[in-house]
C-alpha cells in the first residue's frame, strides 16, 4: 500500500491539515504533543479501521469539536483509492472506501511505536494478529478461514453450555469437531508456512538493525505440531478433540486448536520473549516489522511502516543501520527485488520530536514534515536520491 | 401521529422481513386508497394461507394437503431424498430440473448458538423415512456454511451403513467468469476438483 495524501479535520490534536506523501521515506517532526503520532493514527485509522491507541472512535475527535474526518488518497492493489472516514459523536464512523474494500486488510499498515513491545512481550494473541494480517494480506481466503474458524468454535462451546444443561448429548458434537479441525488443519498449514518463510527475513533483518550477529529463529508454537507424525493430520485432530471432551466440558470452552498457537522469536536460541533485553525486544519487533514488509515487498504489495518516535530510542548507531535497513530494503531485499514503479515501493512515515536526530546524509531523499500546534507543513522539498 | 387503525397496520406490516416502517407506511396508504374488496381479498389471501397450508405428513413441504406434489407425484424417484433446510431451498433445485427424487424440510439447520439442537429439527422423521425402506440415497443439500455442514455431517452419522448418504458439490458457479469469484468459492472449488 502507498499513501499519497492525507487530509484530516477534528482528528485529536490536529484542526485541520493536508499532507502528500511522496514514496520511500517521509520524516514527521515536531514538539511533544504537536499531534506527530495523531498523523500516523490518522493514516491507520483512515485505511485500515483501526488505532493503535484506542479501541473507540470517538476518542479520536478533537475535544471541542463534533466529529471527526480524516481523507486517504491510497494506491492499493493496482488501483488508486480515495477514501474518508468520518466519526460524529455518539455515532460509529462512516466510511466512503472510494471503490474498494470497506476497510484495507490489516497487514496493510505496520505500526510500530516504542513503549509498545507486546508484539514480543504481549500475550500470544498480540502475535497470532501480526502472522493472521501477514497472511491474510497475501492470501484474502485466509481471512475467511479464521471468521469461519471462530464460528465453529464458538458454536462448539455453546454446545458443550447445552450439553452441560442436559439439552443434548456430548457425542453429537463430533459434527462440530470435524469442522474445526479441518479448519484447523489449514490454519495451521498457512501459519507454519509463513513462520518458515518469515524467518530468514526475520534474521537478516535483525542483524541490519543491531550489531548482533548470534543466530534467530521463528519458531511456530502449535498444539497441532505435537500431532504431525503420520499423514492425516484433521484425523487425528479430531482424535485429539475427542479426547478432550470431558476436560473441555468442565471449563466450557475449546481447549485444543490453532486458537492456543503462538510465535516463539529467539535470539541463540534463548527466547527473547522470556531472556530479551529491552533493546533486544525492540530490534527483533522492528525486524519483524521490516521483515513482514520484505514479503510483502517480493509479493508486490509492500505494507505502509509507520515508525512513531523510534529514534530517540535508539543510539546512532542503531539509528544509522534502522535508516539504512529502510532504505535497504527498497534496493537490496533478499531476493534481489527492484521496484519497479513508485507504486509499488515500499513507503516509510517516521515521526521525531527533532530533526537534529537524523544527519544531513540521512535527510538527504526524504521528505521531512513539520507539525506544530496542529497545523501542518512540509519543512523540506522530497530530494530524489 | 395516525389514527389507531392506519398505525396498527403500520406496525402489523413493519415486521414483515424487508419491510421497514417507512414501506410499511407506503403500503398503508396505497391500501386506503383501494377498495373494500382488494383489501378484503387480501386479507383472506393471507387468513387462507395460514388455514389451509401445513407441512406434509412426509417431507415437512409446505402444502394444502396431506402430502405435497412432489410426494404425491407417483414418477418420481421415491428412492432418492433429497434433504434441505427450508421449504425455499426446494425452489432452486426445482428449476435446476436435473432432481426427480423426493424431498426432506428439516426446518433449520444445527446451531447451538441459536438453541437449535437435533430434536428441533425433523432428522427422527427422516430417519424413520429411511428406516421404512425403499431409500437408496440421501442427499445433502443444506447451505453450504458452518452450520449447514454441521447439519450434514450429524445427519450422515447417523444414517452411516444405512444409506449411501452424499452432499451437494460446492464449486464455481455455471456460466460466470472465474476472474470474479470469490476467494472463498475458488478455494472450495480447488479442493473439490476432479480429473477430466
Amino acid at each position: 500500500m502507498r499513501l499519497r495524501r492525507l487530509k484530516l479535520s477534528n482528528f485529536r490534536n490536529i484542526q485541520d491539515g493536508a499532507i502528500e506523501f511522496p514514496p520511500g521515506v517521509s520524516i514527521i517532526v515536531g514538539a511533544n504533543g504537536a499531534g506527530k503520532t495523531s498523523l500516523l493514527e490518522a493514516a491507520m485509522f483512515a485505511c485500515c479501521g483501526r488505532s493503535f491507541r484506542t479501541r473507540r472512535e470517538q476518542e479520536m475527535v478533537q475535544e471541542k469539536a463534533t466529529f471527526f474526518r480524516v481523507e486517504a488518497l491510497v494506491d492499493w492493489n493496482g488501483s488508486q483509492l480515495g477514501r474518508a472516514v468520518a466519526c460524529e459523536r455518539g455515532s460509529g464512523a462512516v466510511i466512503d472506501s472510494g471503490g474498494g474494500p470497506q476497510w484495507l486488510p490489516g497487514g496493510s499498515t505496520l505500526c510500530f511505536s516504542p513503549d509498545d513491545l507486546q508484539l514480543i512481550k504481549g500475550p500470544p494473541a498480540e502475535r497470532r494478529r501480526f502472522l493472521d494480517d501477514a497472511i491474510g494480506r497475501q492470501l484474502p481466503s485466509y481471512r475467511r478461514l479464521l471468521l469461519d474458524y471462530q464460528k465453529v468454535m464458538a458454536q462448539r462451546n455453546s454446545f458443550l453450555q447445552r450439553a452441560r444443561a442436559g439439552l443434548v448429548q456430548l457425542a453429537d458434537i463430533s459434527p462440530w469437531d470435524r469442522q474445526l479441525a479441518s479448519l484447523a488443519v489449514r490454519i495451521y498449514r498457512s501459519r507454519s508456512d509463513h513462520c518458515r518463510e518469515i524467518a530468514p527475513r526475520f534474521e537478516e533483518s535483525f542483524r541490519e538493525i543491531s550489531s548482533d550477529d548470534a543466530r534467530t529463529d521463528v519458531r511456530y508454537v502449535s498444539q497441532l505440531e505435537h500431532l504431525e507424525s503420520g499423514t492425516d493430520l484433521e484425523e487425528k485432530m479430531v482424535l485429539a478433540l475427542a479426547e478432550r471432551w470431558s476436560e473441555d466440558l468442565g471449563r466450557l470452552s475449546t481447549g485444543f486448536g490453532t486458537h492456543r498457537d503462538d510465535v516463539d522469536f529467539t535470539l541463540a536460541s534463548r527466547s527473547l520473549r522470556a531472556y530479551g533485553s529491552q533493546g533486544e525486544q525492540r530490534a527483533a519487533v522492528l525486524a519483524l516489522l521490516l521483515a513482514d514488509r520484505r514479503m510483502g515487498i517480493e509479493s508486490g504489495e509492500p505494507p505502509l511502516l509507520l515508525l512513531d518516535d523510534v529514534m530517540s530510542e535508539l543510539d546512532p548507531e542503531r539509528r544509522r543501520r534502522l535508516l539504512n535497513a529502510l532504505a535497504g530494503n527498497l534496493d537490496r531485499g533478499s531476493s534481489g527485488y527492484r521496484p519497479s514503479s513508485e507504486n509499488n515501493s515500499p513507503q516509510t512515515i517516521i515521526t521525531a520530536a527533532d530533526a537534529g536526530l537524523f544527519t544531513d546524509e540521512e535527510l538527504d531523499g526524504a521528505c521531512v514534515i513539520e507539525v506544530a500546534s496542529g497545523a501542518l507543513r512540509e519543512a523540506r522539498a522530497a530530494m530524489d536520491g | 401521529m395516525f389514527p389507531a387503525p392506519v398505525e396498527q397496520l403500520i406496525v402489523e406490516l413493519s415486521k414483515l422481513p424487508g419491510i421497514g416502517r417507512r414501506s410499511a407506511q407506503r403500503i398503508t396508504f396505497f391500501l386506503l386508497r383501494r377498495s373494500r374488496d382488494d383489501a378484503a381479498a387480501l386479507a383472506e389471501a393471507i387468513i387462507a394461507l395460514k388455514d389451509k397450508i401445513h407441512f406434509c405428513a412426509q417431507c415437512f413441504n409446505f402444502t394444502d394437503e396431506e402430502l405435497c406434489g412432489f410426494c404425491r407425484d407417483a414418477r418420481r424417484d421415491s428412492s432418492l431424498i433429497c434433504v434441505v433446510e427450508e421449504p425455499s431451498d426446494i425452489i432452486p433445485i426445482e428449476k435446476g430440473g436435473e432432481y426427480r427424487g423426493l424431498y426432506h424440510v428439516l426446518g433449520g439447520a444445527l446451531s447451538p448458538l441459536d438453541g437449535v439442537d437435533p430434536e428441533h429439527l425433523r432428522i427422527r422423521e427422516l430417519v424413520a423415512r429411511v428406516d421404512a425402506g425403499g431409500v437408496t440415497e440421501v442427499i445433502m443439500a443444506t447451505n453450504p456454511n458452518t452450520t449447514g455442514e454441521s447439519t450434514s455431517m450429524y445427519i450422515a452419522d447417523l444414517l452411516r451403513g444405512q444409506v449411501k448418504v452424499t452432499r451437494l458439490a460446492s464449486g464455481l458457479p455455471v456460466g460466470a467468469d472465474l476472474e470474479y469469484a470469490d476467494e472463498a468459492t475458488v478455494s472450495r472449488a480447488m479442493l473439490g476438483r476432479r480429473e477430466l
